[in-house]
């Protein structure tokens, strides 16, 4: 059924060309006295008439006047995507429902007319209506068109075979406001009516009616079609084709008064102008084929290539004009058309991502999985399903803000990153830089907070460790960043069903909070550590659920509480922090302590802790376990770590049965390593430190 | 390796015998908690860690070194444990939990009663018998 109904919505846009095509040709059939007598001034003038797809977003001021003064907004909608055009409100006759998708601008001289799909009238799929605003010299009317689509079987052709053919009929109906209670006898051709019947009680006919007992209105419909052999230009308008239809108001209506919305009785109006008034419209049809894609390239300037993906992906238009609908600043434009430049880029028909393993960066945290090329743009898919896309230039997305170009592009300048993170619909700029300080990343963020957001709608992604922030303008403005400078951290939270975080205004909200520590940043996850985190002035604090105070970070340096050997730990600002030790000593302190604060990186860890995973051990063998565990410390040395002994070597390097204990290894590698690597001891702070 | 079932497997007689219940605290710590004292059994780097307390803020007790302190044994006379280069930690694991529940049942059976009386003595001695076992191995 559906298929038929679409064939037959298809045919009416077939159809609706042909018949003024013909309707054109039988123009010269006016009866000569009748053309001088009716045909509008500014045709015979032959005014130029030009139609202009545009759509709700249109700010003109007359068609806001006008949808004002018609009450329009209470009664707009989406066409429906299922591309029908049956009535959908079930009462027979009910007020008016605007479909806002698709508005056509006709202006001829002075004249503007607004015409517009409207909700079926009835159940014919033969039928589509339209509502035309007008406009002239502050004079305004509104009127429904019907377009119907009439199958007459004719003789038998010489095979024998039974043919058709199929004629479109116009008719118009002027009415007053939405609320008019409209059907199909309103047109004059309920029940299969022919052309030229629409003399007496309503509705139009392409004759012109000389029996007509009242006034006759006249109405051009003009049909624009589309180039589809063109060679340049996009999009082309080559030909407009018009046809004349009439509308006879009974002078027991009330005549038809000039004015604007005067009314005629029965809910009838004039035309804007005066006695040798003409209307002008033209077909808004159902078939499938939405102008929102033109729209948009039209208000965007999209490029042919962005145009054809729109046309592709209609709900993905639709959300975009949606959008547009409701959010109308230069930013929002970028915003829209920075995704829809992203979306064509990535438009899968023509990128090909193939299975391949490597790090963007070099970094361990931005893992690929699949990747692609066009020979311009690098597509990556991620580990955690994110896309990420390189460009050698900066695209829409961030041409609002230098910052962001400053701060996304590598070292070398040459590249720019966007990420669509996995889950979303939307693409965000990506502050990924080789680097992989993340307090120089968090500082660009800052920055970019202040200096960028603020005027930007655009989101940014940011990634720390495996996890991915997402920078919002709406949470980073920029008094409340520099407070979270002063406090030296930044706190977040993480988005549900995301890997993503965001930014939040205090402590209590934030599930995640990335402190400042040195020249590095630590990652807490609230929940996963239990812990809580408070902040005093310049101190941010690391409580357990007890209220016990396990760490505390001032100006990026860490203390850790320790109770065993050698006391509190405190971190190098500069350097990794590398504990020795046993799990539980013969106090029963040890490295067990700042396992469970979970406040510590397994390897390096600029200004924080560091520790042995020894998590996957389970199958090795203790020469393969000495091995990992010699590595480990070797690369300590290596980067110059601070190396911390956090259990007594005097009581803890044997066990009480006389087996070399894993930290007496690590007592017995030290000898040999701190002459290859110029380490001497600090006694006093129980730490092994480069020369 | 799960840990609960090892020390389960491991420590059957002295949890049937002294009536045990068995806590698993995480994958890396188990506790055999007794009417009046608990036994925390922790494994790191495949070493484990053994220790007895009458209640959780006191001194813990390790079995041989309450053995050592008072007097039971003397280390010198306790084999030197040296694990094989090839011996896989999950073997290394059991062996340990094997050595000490050897020790706790044979030199601990005062504590599994509930007497404690002579933690003072532990206190006092467990520094220095310490030190003077690492540095008895240390040369040797």
């Amino acid at each position: 059924m559906k298929k038929q109904k679409f064939k037959d919505l298809l045919k009416i846009g077939i159809l609706t060309f042909g018949f003024f095509f013909l309707i054109n040709c039988e123009k010269n059939n006016i009866p000569e006295e009748v053309s001088e007598e009716i045909l509008p001034k500014e045709i015979t003038e032959n005014l130029p008439i030009s139609i202009k797809t545009t759509s709700f977003l249109n700010t003109d001021i007359k068609f806001r006047s006008l949808t004002n003064k018609y009450n329009i907004d209470s009664n707009k909608n989406l066409q429906p995507s299922t591309n029908t055009q049956n009535k959908i409100t079930t009462t027979n006759k009910s007020s008016i429902v605007v479909y806002t998708d698709i508005i056509k601008e006709i202006t001829q001289g002075d004249y503007t007319s607004y015409t517009m799909l409207i909700e079926s009238l009835d159940d014919d799929p033969n039928t589509f209506y339209n509502l035309t605003m007008e406009e002239e010299n502050g004079n305004t009317g509104m009127f429904v068109t019907q377009y119907r689509t009439v199958h007459n079987k004719t003789a038998k052709d010489v095979a024998g075979k039974q043919s058709s053919s199929s004629n479109m009929e116009i008719s118009t109906r002027r009415i007053n406001d939405l609320q008019v209670p409209l059907g199909p006898e309103d047109f004059g051709n309920e029940g299969g009516g022919s052309s030229g019947s629409g003399s007496g009680g309503g509705g139009s006919s392409t004759t012109y009616p000389t029996d007509c007992d009242g006034t006759v209105i006249t109405t051009t419909v003009a049909n624009e079609t589309r180039c589809t052999g063109c060679i340049s230009g996009y999009p082309t308008w080559p030909s407009l084709e018009t046809s004349t239809v009439y509308e006879c108001v009974p002078s027991s209506a009330g005549g038809h008064t000039s004015g604007g919305g005067a009314n005629a009785g029965g809910g009838s109006s004039a035309p804007p102008n005066n006695s040798n008034s003409s209307s002008i419209t033209t077909p808004v049809n159902p078939d499938g084929t939405s102008a929102v894609p033109d729209i948009l390239t039209s208000y965007l300037s999209l490029s042919p290539a962005q145009t054809d993906f729109l046309i592709q992906q209609p709900d993905l238009t639709n959300t975009f004009f949606e959008f547009l609908q409701q959010n109308n600043t230069a930013e929002d434009k970028t915003y829209v058309k920075g995704q829809i430049e992203l979306e064509t880029l990535l438009d899968k028909g023509k990128i090909k991502l193939q299975p391949l393993r490597g790090k963007i960066n070099n970094r361990d945290d931005q893992k690929y999985t699949h990747f692609g090329t066009d020979g311009v743009f690098a597509f990556y898919k991620m580990e955690d399903g994110s896309t990420v896309i390189s460009s050698p230039s900066q695209l829409t997305l961030n041409s609002d803000g230098q910052l962001v170009a400053q701060f996304t592009s590598e070292v070398s300048n040459s590249h720019y990153w966007y990420i669509k993170l996995e889950g979303s619909n939307e693409w965000a700029n990506y502050l990924l830089k080789s680097s992989t300080n993340l307090a120089d990343e968090l500082r660009a963020t800052a920055l970019l907070s202040a200096e960028a957001l603020g005027k930007a709608i655009g989101k940014y992604v940011l990634p720390v460790e495996d996890i991915k922030i997402l920078l919002d303008g709406t949470d980073f403005e920029g008094q409340k960043v520099s407070r979270y400078q002063a406090g030296g951290f930044l706190l977040l939270s993480i988005i549900p069903g995301s890997k993503a975080l965001k930014i939040v205004g205090n402590a209590a909200d934030a599930l995640t909070v990335v402190v400042k520590l040195g020249s590095n940043n630590l990652v807490v996850d609230t929940v996963k550590t239990g812990l809580k985190i408070v902040t005093d002035n310049n101190v941010v604090k690391f409580l357990s659920q007890t209220g016990d105070e396990i760490a505390r970070i001032v100006n990026g340096v860490m203390t850790f509480r320790y109770a065993g050997f050698g006391g509190n730990i405190i971190t190098n600002p500069n350097k990794t922090t590398t504990l020795l030790g046993r799990y539980a000593d013969n106090t029963e302190n040890g490295t067990r302590a700042v396992l469970d604060s979970k406040l510590f990186k397994f390897g390096e860890n600029k200004g924080g802790l560091n520790l042995l995973d020894e998590s996957t051990w389970d199958n090795l063998t203790q020469s393969q376990k000495d091995l990992l565990n010699y590595n480990w410390l070797e690369q300590a040395f290596i980067r110059g770590d601070d190396i911390r002994l956090i259990s007594n070597p005097a009581t803890n390097k044997f066990d009480i049965n006389g087996a070399l204990t894993q930290f007496g290894k690590e007592l017995n590698w030290i000898l040999n390593l701190k002459q290859s690597y110029g380490y001497i001891y600090d006694s006093i702070s129980m730490t092994y430190k480069k020369l | 390796m799960n840990l609960k079932e090892t020390v389960e497997e491991t420590f059957f007689s002295i949890i049937t015998e002294y009536k045990l219940k068995i806590s698993n605290v995480n994958d890396k710590e188990v506790l055999l908690i007794g009417q009046n004292f608990t036994v925390y059994i922790s494994c790191h780097f495949a070493e484990i860690f053994v220790h007895i307390k009458k209640e959780k803020d006191n001194i813990p007790i390790k079995p041989l070194l309450w053995a050592y302190c008072l007097n039971k044994v003397n280390f010198k006379n306790i084999p030197k444990t040296i694990y094989p280069p090839y011996m896989k930690m999950e073997n290394i694991v059991k062996y340990n939990l094997f050595l000490q529940c050897n020790y706790i049942g044979l030199f601990c059976k005062e504590l599994l009663l509930g007497d404690f009386s002579n933690m003072q003595l532990y206190i006092e001695r467990s520094e220095t018998i310490l030190k003077e076992i690492n540095n008895f191995y240390e040369k040797n």
